[in-house]
């Protein structure tokens, strides 16, 4: 009875803190929804380092009508805000049409308007390996490996063109101003959600197996203090019932 | 390595490579429309989603139309109409064809889900042939399919938005 007791009094002390965070941890959980923990997200640098979450690296940047188009991983963005998930890249190129902003990516064209809406997404004529994109007078020419291509006025399908192959050349990239470079440097770094985070820590996958490890054997802990906790309250129950 | 554990790991690879079959372009925009117009489409022509036209759209799909514009086919009777929505995650793209008010054709081009592709297949789509609008929802039910609900509800939600868009371009034609 007293090997017991001790026991139970020493794995309480040890369990007492991991019990503490899975249960507040797992509290926070259970209401993921209304708290929207899996839409905050975390940048603290010491936990991306932690992560080893890299930040995005900068791609191509094109101007186009006063706006900056670039790409930044696999996204694309317009000045500072971030383009729909329909439009990734590679980015190869941009220019202004019919009051729109034209982005040619490895998918199509896709077509924006100056705040950033998505107005439509062309596809690309059949077997087009595209390089880019030019203004030909009012027009717009696809410039591609195996040909040219040119955009009717309604933006919105292709004609084979005939003209000479060295006569246009795609509007090259330019390097993004200093500012908005730094800007989307930090706002393209992806962050850890919170739910991720209480997650890890709830299963103690924050610190690696070893975490994962000493989270089992608390949760073991934990189960074996109710099992001697409940024998000891029966025991002393037989106990104060004996004559 | 017993020939046992080799077929479990094979086994294995399998079934974690599953869940990724769904996933592909299985007919793209040109092929459809030449089906959709016996071999010679016509060009496109544009629908700008503006004013009461875009509020219907996000009444039929129950979120506003990812773009602002839908290019559509149109001869004569029959229009296509090359459409997209999210089926649980990834965009899920559509053709159907519209005739007379009916759809005359449904085919799943591009299926980005993980889950959900049986949509694809004709014994589902055949459903689609020949329904139409009542109101702005359609004058038929479409069994669903068992493990692929909400991809069933993203072609019936696109279904009804061809019809709607038939129905509009037929009441107020735009230039060529």
């Amino acid at each position: 009875m007293k090997h017991l007791h001790r026991t139970h009094r020493w794995l309480g002390l040890l369990a007492a803190l991991f019990a503490l965070e899975m249960a507040v941890t797992g509290l926070l959980l259970n209401h993921t929804d209304a708290l929207r923990l899996d839409e905050r997200h975390l940048h603290a640098p010491w936990l991306l380092r932690w992560y080893g979450i890299a930040p995005a690296a900068p791609g191509p940047a094109y101007p186009v009508a006063g706006h900056w188009l670039s790409q930044w991983g696999e996204r694309i963005f317009l000045d500072r805000r971030p383009l729909p998930p329909a439009v990734r890249g590679p980015l190869l190129g941009a220019v202004a049409a019919d009051g729109l902003l034209l982005a040619l990516t490895g998918q199509g064209v896709a077509l924006l308007t100056p705040d950033g809406a998505l107005a439509d997404v062309l596809p690309l004529p059949e077997g087009a390996c595209p390089r880019g994109l030019v203004r030909d007078g009012d027009g717009v020419l696809l410039l591609a490996e195996n040909g040219r291509w040119r955009l009717d006025g309604t933006l919105s399908h292709w004609a084979p063109c005939a003209c000479p192959a060295g006569a246009f050349a795609p509007v090259p990239p330019a390097p993004l101003p200093v500012g908005l470079r730094a800007a989307l440097a930090g706002a393209t770094t992806p962050g850890i959600a919170v739910e991720r985070l209480l997650l890890d820590l709830h299963s103690g996958r924050l610190w690696g197996r070893a975490g994962v490890w000493l989270m089992d054997a608390a949760a073991l802990a934990i189960a074996i203090l109710a099992l001697t906790g409940l024998t000891l309250w029966w025991r002393r129950g037989r106990r104060r019932r004996r004559p | 390595m017993t020939t046992r554990h080799t077929a479990l790991l094979l086994l294995a690879a399998l079934l974690a490579a599953l869940p990724a079959w769904g996933k592909g372009t299985y007919l793209s925009e040109a092929a459809f429309l030449r089906q959709a117009f016996a071999g010679e489409p016509p060009p496109p022509r544009v629908l700008w989603l503006a004013g009461p036209l875009k509020e219907q759209v996000r009444r039929v799909l129950g979120h506003p139309y990812g773009r602002l514009r839908v290019r559509y086919w149109l001869r004569g009777p029959r229009s296509a109409w090359i459409l997209e929505e999210i089926g649980k995650e990834r965009p899920i793209t559509i053709g159907f064809a519209v005739e007379g008010g009916r759809i005359a054709l449904a085919h799943v081009l591009v299926f980005r889900e993980s889950r959900g592709d049986e949509i694809r297949h004709p014994a589902f789509t055949r459903q689609f042939h020949g329904a139409g609008l009542r109101g702005e929802a359609l004058d038929r039910p479409i069994d669903g399919i068992t493990g692929a609900t909400l991809s069933v509800r993203a072609m019936r939600r696109l279904a009804r938005l061809a019809l709607v868009l038939d129905r509009a371009v037929r009441q107020a034609p735009p230039a060529p």
